[in-house]
């Protein structure tokens, strides 16, 4: 899958990722790789700025700490990314069963 | 030196954030970068170090994406600028004014008038545009995708309130110069208007330099088209109404001011109507003029907040 059909939708799965507890950069886009089954060709790098971003925008904290002797920056969801995840998912949902409606209508 | 760290020199060239930004996103990637070293160590690869770095994306790729959000702070921060460029100005203004005596008596040249007239009608479109890059600031600093036409919008409005503080901190400076000439003023006050523009051009020159932070065009940055609700966004919505009904809009604003020029003037009734008259045309002007560069008329405004 393109980056290019990732556009929109990088925060959205940033969110979910964090919505399973605190973690940190390098695990983020772990998870985005093992939950997509390996199919986003997406730098890892492009995680931190939409991270940042998101942070900016008040979806989500993030603090500097020690863990096992490694300096790690932790990101959390906060609650109004909590809100924003939830309206996210929403939206998704609704435009998959829109689009599924439309092209599952051909291949019936 | 090796893969990883040339790689981290590159990036850290490449990026063109503050040092307090810089110092985070570098560690922060030196973090990841360690941490896929090890993973791929772990799981037996060999050349560890480059398969780290082929994943992460190119330096200058990835610092540009680190530069667009830095950009975007930047420009999110420099109403804060302009306004202590509006509070130096004010300053200044007042500071000359302490303990002095007025002498309704006495009438300045008309030179003078004029000056001061151009400078507070300067200081109101200072007010105005200030007020517009607060209130776009505000709206757009929850937005994790802030629209490129707001931000440009948001960096006219520093850039006009800036030049308009420096045109009202030197049609200042000459008012408190000519009432020095003919010792209406100490010249201590005039001293102090000298800084007044020096302060308010040092303090401006920073905010256009914030504002008029260039933003790369990265692509592929996962942005998102949607737009957060506005509960906040008081000053959006009265330029929302501006919008609607600028007739109106430029009544309710020329009008007070118009009486407040009158009631300032202490001059006779014709010379009132004058300031009152000038104010009403001055503000419809400012407003025919610089609404379409501060989104307030016209099709080249931001796009409406979403409710």
């Amino acid at each position: 899958m393109s980056t290019e059909q990732l556009k929109g939708h990088l925060d959205a799965m940033l969110l979910a990722v964090l919505e399973g507890g605190p973690t940190y950069g390098y695990a983020i886009s772990e998870a985005l790789r093992e939950r997509s089954g390996g199919a986003f060709d997406l730098p890892e790098g492009t995680i931190y700025p939409a991270l940042h971003r998101l942070e900016r925008s008040g979806a989500v904290t993030s603090e500097h700490i020690t863990v096992n002797g490694r300096q790690r920056r932790m990101y959390r969801l906060s609650r109004a990314g909590r809100v924003s995840l939830r309206e996210r998912r929403a939206g998704w949902m609704s435009f998959v069963a829109a689009v599924n409606g439309v092209l599952g209508a051909g291949a019936a | 030196v090796n893969a990883v760290d040339r790689f981290l020199d590159d990036f850290t060239t490449a990026l063109k954030t503050g040092w307090r930004y810089r110092g985070r996103v570098v560690a922060e990637i030196r973090e990841h970068l360690a941490d896929a070293v090890d993973a791929h160590s772990a799981a037996g690869h060999a050349n560890p170090d480059q398969l780290a770095i082929d994943a992460i994306g190119t330096p200058v790729g990835l610092a540009n994406r680190f530069n667009a959000e830095a950009a975007t702070r930047r420009r999110l921060r420099a109403p804060w600028w302009a306004g202590l460029a509006l509070a130096a100005l004010a300053g200044g203004v007042l500071i000359p004014l302490v303990g002095r005596t007025p002498q309704p008596d006495v009438a300045a040249p008309a030179f003078a008038q004029i000056v001061f007239f151009a400078a507070a009608l300067a200081a109101q479109v200072a007010v105005v545009a200030f007020g517009r890059g607060v209130s776009l600031a505000v709206a757009l600093h929850r937005d994790p995708h802030p629209a490129q036409a707001d931000e440009t919008t948001l960096s006219h409005a520093i850039q006009a309130s800036v030049a308009a503080c420096v045109v009202a901190a030197v049609g200042w400076v000459v008012t408190l110069l000519a009432a020095a000439h003919r010792g209406a003023i100490s010249g201590g006050s005039a001293l102090a208007g000298g800084i007044v523009v020096m302060t308010v051009g040092v303090i401006g020159s920073t905010a256009v330099v914030v504002a008029r932070t260039r933003i790369k065009n990265t692509a592929e940055t996962g942005e998102s088209a949607t737009r957060p609700s506005a509960p906040l966004f008081v000053g959006e919505r009265i330029v929302g109404l501006v919008r609607r009904h600028p007739i109106a809009a430029a009544l309710a604003t020329s009008v007070p001011a118009a009486a407040l020029a009158m009631w300032h003037a202490e001059t006779t009734l014709s010379g009132s109507l004058v300031w009152g008259f000038s104010e009403i045309g001055a503000v419809v002007t400012g407003f025919l003029l610089l609404g379409p560069l501060l989104g307030l008329r016209g099709p080249t405004g931001p796009a409406p907040v979403a409710a």
